[in-house]
């Protein structure tokens, strides 16, 4: 977002500067044309002078005007290539270009005149020579009138640079007030969206941003609302649902028939497991908070090491597979460890001792986590797949959820033993 | 016997547990809000309280700490959740013991024995540790060590040890460790494994177990086979 605005504000800067400093940069060359044009006339003016004073001086020596000769005139250093046209004599100093006829009759009549031909510049000036009019034609080539023009561009270039760098500086502090605000924005609803309810976006004096902080806050606190609700309600389901479960469980103490007695106290423990199960699926979005996730390879490996001492007392041979980089799964934790604790609980219930079991944890390359275990025992027999996980059939049904509800599922096979493939969901963005 | 108050507002659950403690012989009273209760415990002395969660009037770990602050008679605390959280934090609050629903008679008969063996312990001016030839066990501080040396148990291997120590010389059933301990449905291969973790801590050989007997087909005995007379 800096770097936009920044970029944006120097184009219009750019822009804007390219249209003020060309048309600049053109009037700085007329002026420099025009100043050199001047200083060109100035020169032929003091050569006039010069020449008048030279020419009263060889005057009064003179018999007479017809023996007035051309004197020598002192010329001063000045702007361009100086010319005399003595009047009815041919000029002296450097040729006279066609194009200065203009200027060189108007100066015969009396009159200073300046003339610009493109690669020349042509300036007269009368000199007063008795009763007649000699002229001082100065002549100024392109060269002469680009001399001063590349200092005076070179100092419109730096002030354009300093203009495109304040420019820069000022949009990039304004950037930074306009972007600090929105990006504790994001990180507040960043938090938020890790789970931390407790974050809040700070207030701004942006009002759009503000607005949104206060709408981000608002939806965190309902969001917190909603989650007490719903702890409130699952702690309130167990309790209705454990309360009746307790009398029924207490009163058995009351039936004399042993027989009678051992069949409701399985009855009971029987609803006592549906029923764990029910309160353990409402709790579900506790455990997950805002957003269920992971690390399987992290989880896989605990629970294999956990396992493992059982596997060496009943000497199992245990090959666990588990990539080193974090494998993120949509699940929470203790769910993941769930799902792991029935599917090894029913190797070491349904295999004998001694038999080998693996497990293997890939990375799925559309995200989430494969997940393997097998066991090289007798393996499922025909329809008894929901048995064969947990004695009820619950634990698969709990396993299998639980893949679900990451976005994947559980499959069982027979391979030389029995095969449990579970693909766990990515979490998501 | 002991004399028993019971502070519970569900009427089922109260005259079930009324009727199976009394056909104990226990001496049961009852209330049905947690400041009637603590006012019984003021004017009565009970010897025991069964305390429930969930009562109307005020919430059960605050009247916890209420009657924690008048009074130190062992409290068994029923609650309907079952989160390791709630129940380090009721122990950590003053509770003696804990029950999560449904339990069954034998249960609350059998934390109740071992409430007021360890309330009896702790007026005992010798030591309440449970002792099983070598291995040391204070329930009170719930720290274990064997010939001397700490050992480091988590919350249920503690639990299970202490259940095996309560009960020496029987052999005690995987069932029985998943009723009493876990208070749970759980396979009985949970119980093997936390089994396995507590023989390695206590540095047990499984071939030849100094503490941890497994009896196949029948459950767990605890005994320390060193310090035995017939081992």
């Amino acid at each position: 977002m800096y770097r936009r605005l920044v970029a944006f504000s120097l184009s219009v800067a750019f822009v804007a500067l390219v249209a003020l400093v060309i048309p600049l940069g053109l009037a700085v060359r007329d002026l420099v044309r025009s100043e050199e044009i001047t200083h060109a006339a100035d020169h032929a003016r003091v050569v006039a002078d010069a020449w008048e004073k030279a020419w009263q001086r060889a005057s009064a020596k003179a018999t007479s005007d017809d023996t007035v000769r051309m004197p020598k005139v002192d010329i001063p250093p000045g702007e361009g290539v100086v010319t005399l046209l003595p009047p009815a004599k041919p000029p002296v100093g450097a040729p006279v270009d066609p194009r200065a006829d203009q200027v060189i009759h108007a100066a015969r009549k009396g009159q200073s005149a300046n003339e610009d031909v493109g690669d020349l510049a042509f300036s007269s000036a009368p000199a007063i020579l008795d009763d007649k009019t000699g002229v001082v034609l100065v002549t100024v080539t392109s060269e002469e009138m680009r001399e001063g023009l590349a200092g005076r561009l070179a100092v419109l270039g730096g002030v354009s640079v300093a203009l495109l760098t304040f420019a820069g500086v000022a949009a990039w502090l304004l950037a930074r007030r306009t972007a600090r605000p929105i990006l504790e924005l994001a990180q507040a609803a960043d938090a938020m969206a890790d789970g931390d309810l407790t974050a809040r976006a700070q207030s701004s004096d942006i009002k759009e941003v503000q607005d949104v902080s206060v709408a981000l806050n608002r939806l965190a606190s309902r969001v917190q609302e909603l989650l007490d609700d719903e702890r409130a309600n699952a702690a309130e389901l167990a309790h209705q649902l454990r309360t009746p479960l307790t009398v029924l469980s207490v009163d058995l103490d009351g039936v004399a028939d042993p027989e009678v007695r051992a069949r409701l106290e399985e009855d009971v423990l029987a609803l006592q497991r549906q029923t764990d199960e029910i309160i353990t699926a409402a709790r579900r979005s506790q455990r997950e908070g805002l957003r269920a996730q992971c690390d399987a390879a992290e989880g896989v490996r605990d629970r294999a090491a956990f396992w493992q001492v059982l596997a060496e007392d009943q000497e199992r041979s245990a090959t666990v597979t588990v990539p080193e980089a974090p494998v993120w799964v949509r699940l929470a934790a203790d769910d993941l460890t769930t799902l792991l604790d029935i599917l090894l609980q029913n190797v070491f219930l349904h295999s004998p001792e001694g038999t080998a079991y693996e497990i293997s944890l890939g990375a799925r390359a559309e995200g989430g986590a494969t997940l393997v275990v097998r066991d090289y025992g007798t393996g499922f027999t025909q329809g008894d797949g929901a048995q064969r996980i947990g004695s009820t059939g619950l634990g698969l049904s709990i396993a299998e959820r639980l893949s679900e509800a990451s976005g994947g599922r559980l499959d069982w096979q027979n391979d030389h033993g029995a095969v449990v493939v579970v693909t766990l969901g990515a979490p998501t963005d | 016997m002991a004399h028993v108050l019971v502070i519970e507002d569900d009427p089922g659950i109260r005259s079930a547990v009324i009727r199976a403690l009394t056909a104990r012989g226990h001496a049961v009273d009852s209330t049905t809000t947690g400041l009637d209760g603590l006012q019984h415990i003021l004017s009565g002395d009970p010897e025991v309280v069964i305390l429930d969660l969930g009562l109307p009037d005020v919430p059960g770990e605050r009247l916890l700490g209420m009657i924690r602050s008048v009074s130190q008679v062992p409290i068994i605390v029923a609650t309907a959740r079952d989160d390791e959280e709630l129940i380090v934090r009721l122990l950590d609050e003053g509770a003696d013991d804990y029950l999560v629903k449904p339990y069954s008679p034998e249960q609350l008969e059998a934390r109740l024995r071992a409430v007021l063996r360890r309330a009896a312990a702790a007026a005992d001016p010798t030591p309440a540790a449970v002792t099983v030839g070598g291995l040391e066990i204070d329930p009170a501080r719930r720290t274990a060590s064997v010939d001397g040396a700490p050992l480091d148990l988590t919350r249920l291997e503690f639990d299970v040890l202490a259940y095996l120590a309560a009960n020496p010389g029987r052999v005690v059933s995987r069932k029985e460790l998943l009723r009493e301990v876990w208070q749970r449905t759980d396979s009985a291969r949970t119980v093997d494994v936390h089994l396995s973790w507590l023989r390695r801590k206590l540095g047990d050989d499984l071939d030849d177990p100094r503490f941890i007997h497994v009896h196949r087909g029948v459950g767990v005995l605890l005994e320390d086979s060193v310090a035995s007379p017939d081992a």
